[in-house]
């Protein structure tokens, strides 16, 4: 039995995608490959909540790097008690809900024009869409109304952890949903009627 | 998270395309940010080497503080000392230089021992003189057995008569000397035990004078300080050695105390969700006032009233508490004590907002309960006030958001009376 397990252990290669362990080994000690390796595997989910939050390509290029620093400086907190993929897109939300908090304009509600509460979605219609499109669309949005939208939307967190999070109460949370949602269906409109 | 249905079209639209959207940021951008990625912070500069450089700069300037408060109360110590004996000093050369000195020398040149020694010695030294002048005569006249005989019965009778008068001069003495020692001198009893009478070694002694009776001798010269209205505290110091005031009971009872603690959250953890927002937590305060009451020497209850800030990541709560603690003392030293305290805080919520905006947030409890524990140094100051310093932790028992429990480390100081 001791020479199986010696031979097993002697076997053992070193996998060439490293796994997320020596990533966040390395990173702890900081190693600048591991740092690479984690950019390169995480990189389209961090982007892509950049650029979701943020209002351009720069701005989110900017945000993906404060957010990565972040990570690498913050990574001593990571206890794998859950994915690790969760605590990066948390921590990544998080930089981008500080961003925009720094800008003290984020929160301001924007009067919208009387918008019709119902809108039947037609799938045939929506995927003529490109994703790229949609997140064009989110970043036309003023700041507050995108934050809620993602917040609740894609990261799927409750009006009161919103509320929480944000600081902002509940009923905000909900009525800039319900305004961001409202504008989103006004650019969907103008730009199938103007592909149409 | 679970109240989401994204029963909306809309919503369920964008999650749909935008969850598998994989865009990539520009070629460069690693190389771009590769020379802003913070070096490997080493032990010391990482955060744990901060929180334990700044507990040791917390603990340093406790232990300076603690040491100049015991070295300014040894200064005053000694100052009172110094003082005392000086006054001391200058009390017994008053009562020597300008009360005592009449009497004194009064009773020194005609009522003391000396003086009666004095006015004894001649008597002793002519009898024995004359005895042995007699003595000489009867030798030099044929030295006849009769006058011998004589001679030497009358320098036998006189010898007695000295040394009987000596032990008794002594015996009394050694009486007045444990009187006054005793410190029951009573002027008057001592008058008319002692009475005062200064013809008789005022006249000069003469071979036929009568010898001094025991009662006629007068008190030694320091018992002319009955005449003089001197307080028990005076002879006290005296006769007796200063003591130095052993330490008061720090607990008499009851005792309050106002002082204010300095805490924070570690890592700002309130809430699950801002466990990684930027920005350090802020410095919270408590401030209040509590009452403790001493049930046996080591045992103290404390209760009292308690106001709290406090600043975790971009939220401040400000509630009240009452806490409800037991102390146990130690000793330390014989001025300061060591004490450990353990207890619960019911704890209110006054309100709570964020830091950036204001607006006040919901969905908070408005009551929980709170663990405190602590050790901290006591130094008493004065004579009834202690100085109290020390760490103290505390735990949420019931969480203030739900499913989330905070904890808190701080550094405390008190002012405590006596009452």
């Amino acid at each position: 039995m001791p020479d199986i397990a010696l031979t097993q252990t002697t076997c053992k290669t070193k996998p060439l995608i490293p796994t997320d362990d020596d990533i966040i080994r390395g990173c702890r000690k900081g190693e600048r490959k591991a740092q690479q390796a984690l950019y390169e595997k995480y990189k389209p989910m961090l982007f892509n909540i950049c650029l979701r939050y943020a209002s351009g390509w720069h701005e989110a290029e900017d945000w993906l790097q404060d957010g990565l620093v972040r990570i690498f400086t913050n990574l001593y907190q990571y206890q794998p008690t859950g994915p690790f993929g969760a605590w990066l897109r948390r921590v990544m939300v998080n930089t981008a809900l500080e961003q925009l908090r720094k800008r003290k304009r984020a929160f301001s509600t924007v009067e919208i024009s009387e918008v019709a509460d119902t809108f039947e979605a037609d799938e045939n219609l929506f995927a003529k869409f490109r994703q790229e499109a949609l997140v064009r669309m989110l970043q036309q949005l003023p700041e507050g109304y995108r934050a809620v939208f993602n917040l609740y939307v894609m990261e799927e967190y409750s009006h009161q952890e919103i509320g929480e999070m944000l600081g902002i109460a509940e009923s905000a949370s909900r009525s800039q949903l319900s305004r961001a949602k409202a504008m989103l269906r006004k650019m969907l409109e103008k730009s199938v009627g103007a592909e149409v | 998270m679970k109240e989401n249905q994204h029963n909306d079209n809309l919503e369920r639209f964008f999650k749909a395309n935008l969850e598998n959207y994989n865009p990539a940021p520009s070629q460069d951008f690693w190389a771009r940010m590769e020379p802003a990625i913070p070096p490997c912070p080493a032990f010391w500069g990482g955060p744990k080497g901060t929180l334990i450089k700044k507990a040791a700069l917390l603990l340093l300037v406790a232990a300076l503080v603690a040491l100049a408060l015991l070295w300014q109360r040894d200064r005053q110590q000694l100052r009172k000392l110094n003082n005392t004996v000086v006054e001391q000093q200058q009390e017994i050369a008053a009562l020597e230089n300008k009360e005592l000195g009449a009497h004194q020398q009064e009773a020194e040149q005609h009522l003391s021992p000396k003086a009666i020694d004095k006015a004894t010695t001649p008597i002793v030294s002519n009898s024995k003189a004359n005895a042995a002048n007699k003595q000489q005569a009867a030798e030099q006249v044929n030295e006849t057995p009769a006058l011998k005989s004589a001679a030497q019965s009358g320098t036998k009778n006189r010898s007695r008569k000295e040394s009987r008068l000596t032990e008794s001069t002594v015996q009394k003495t050694q009486e007045i000397q444990q009187v006054v020692d005793n410190q029951m001198v009573e002027p008057k009893i001592l008058e008319q035990e002692f009475p005062i009478d200064k013809t008789v070694s005022s006249q000069p002694p003469s071979e036929t004078a009568e010898l001094p009776s025991v009662q006629r001798l007068s008190a030694p010269a320091f018992i002319a300080l009955k005449n003089t209205p001197i307080s028990s505290r005076t002879i006290r110091m005296l006769g007796t050695r200063h003591k130095l005031r052993r330490p008061s009971n720090p607990y008499p009872g009851f005792s309050v105390e106002v002082g204010a603690t300095a805490f924070r959250m570690p890592l700002g953890r309130l809430f699950q969700q801002d466990t990684f927002l930027s920005g350090r937590t802020g410095m919270s305060i408590a401030t209040g006032i509590r009452v403790n009451y001493e049930i046996n020497p080591t045992l103290t209850l404390q209760s009292g009233y308690q106001f709290t800030n406090l600043r975790a990541r971009r939220l401040a709560l400000r509630y009240n508490s009452f806490p409800f603690m037991v102390q146990k003392r130690w000793a330390w030293s014989r001025r300061g004590y060591l004490e450990g305290k353990l207890g619960v805080s019911l704890n209110s919520l006054v309100n709570a907002r964020t830091d950036s905006d204001g607006q006040s947030v919901k969905g908070l409890k408005t009551t929980w309960v709170g663990c405190h524990a602590g050790v901290a140094a006591a130094i008493p100051v004065a004579d009834k006030l202690t100085f109290v310093i020390g760490p103290t932790t505390g735990f949420s028992a019931t969480p203030i958001t739900t499913g989330r429990r905070s904890w808190e480390l701080g550094m405390g100081a008190v002012l405590r009376y006596q009452l």
